[in-house]
């Protein structure tokens, strides 16, 4: 069943360690909260945790808003609406958090996919989002300048 | 249904329910300290959100402690009607729960 999937989305080249990846694992595993990729302090570790080798397309059917200046890091609206087929998972990122993890946001299909929250922001940085769509992986980002960070205090 | 816990909103529109909430939560980083003791303030946070319509759970968010103090959360469910019960569930880091449930109408 794991091995069927992993062909038809292509990605039967890739290594055993795809499989582990978050949106390949059995329904009861992807349930949990992903706690080890949440206390990551480098992104692309982070990244490589959640999603191994899936190549990343960069797509202008992610939407993600934020205000160009943030005056108040520790409050930073984010929307992420997003115009892929069938979208399963949406990971919101940053590249200049301590901790890059903020948020993923798993999809049913009886709701629109998308998703408005406020978050931290250290310092100005680019906020990334992931979206896994059809089997693949769809990324886009947003640079938002912080003026007054919202992590220490 | 305690007040304290936040705020939830439902509201029809075309068919589609649109949902505000906000949940209090101190969602504290663990890296912030206490002004008058100068200690760390143990890290606090929502770590799973449970979305759900007329019981059924439709959306699932896991969070981080990058997210805002009190935070903010909306989402769309594609198809409702009046009467349908919209239910937030959250867990956080030290097990602590809070649901908050509103009716369409």
């Amino acid at each position: 069943m794991q091995r069927r999937n992993l062909i038809k989305g292509g990605l039967a080249t890739a290594p055993w360690v795809a499989m582990t990846a978050i949106g390949l694992q059995p329904e009861a595993v992807m349930a949990a909260w992903p706690k080890a990729a949440f206390y990551l302090e480098d992104l692309s570790e982070a990244e490589r945790l959640l999603f191994a080798d899936t190549p990343v397309e960069d797509s202008d059917r992610i939407a993600v808003t934020a205000p160009d200046i943030a005056e108040n890091g520790r409050v930073v609206p984010v929307q992420v609406v997003i115009d892929l087929p069938d979208p399963k998972t949406l990971t919101l990122l940053s590249d200049g958090n301590p901790f890059p993890l903020l948020a993923r946001a798993r999809f049913t299909p009886d709701v629109e996919p998308t998703l408005s929250v406020r978050v931290k922001m250290g310092q100005s940085a680019t906020l990334i989002a992931l979206v896994e769509s059809d089997g693949r992986l769809y990324r886009a980002t947003r640079a938002v300048k912080v003026t007054a960070g919202g992590c220490g205090g | 249904m305690r007040a304290d816990l936040g705020r939830i909103r439902a509201k029809l529109k075309d068919g589609a329910i649109l949902v505000k909430v906000i949940l209090n939560h101190p969602m504290e980083t663990g890296s912030r300290k206490d002004p008058a003791t100068g200690e760390l303030i143990p890290r606090h946070f929502i770590r799973e959100v449970v979305c759900e319509h007329n019981g059924k759970p439709v959306l699932t968010l896991d969070w981080g402690w990058g997210i805002s103090t009190n935070p903010f959360l909306s989402f769309v469910v594609k198809q409702g009607e009046t009467g349908d019960t919209l239910t937030v569930r959250w867990t956080d880091n030290q097990q602590i729960t809070g649901a908050l449930e509103t009716v369409v109408n």
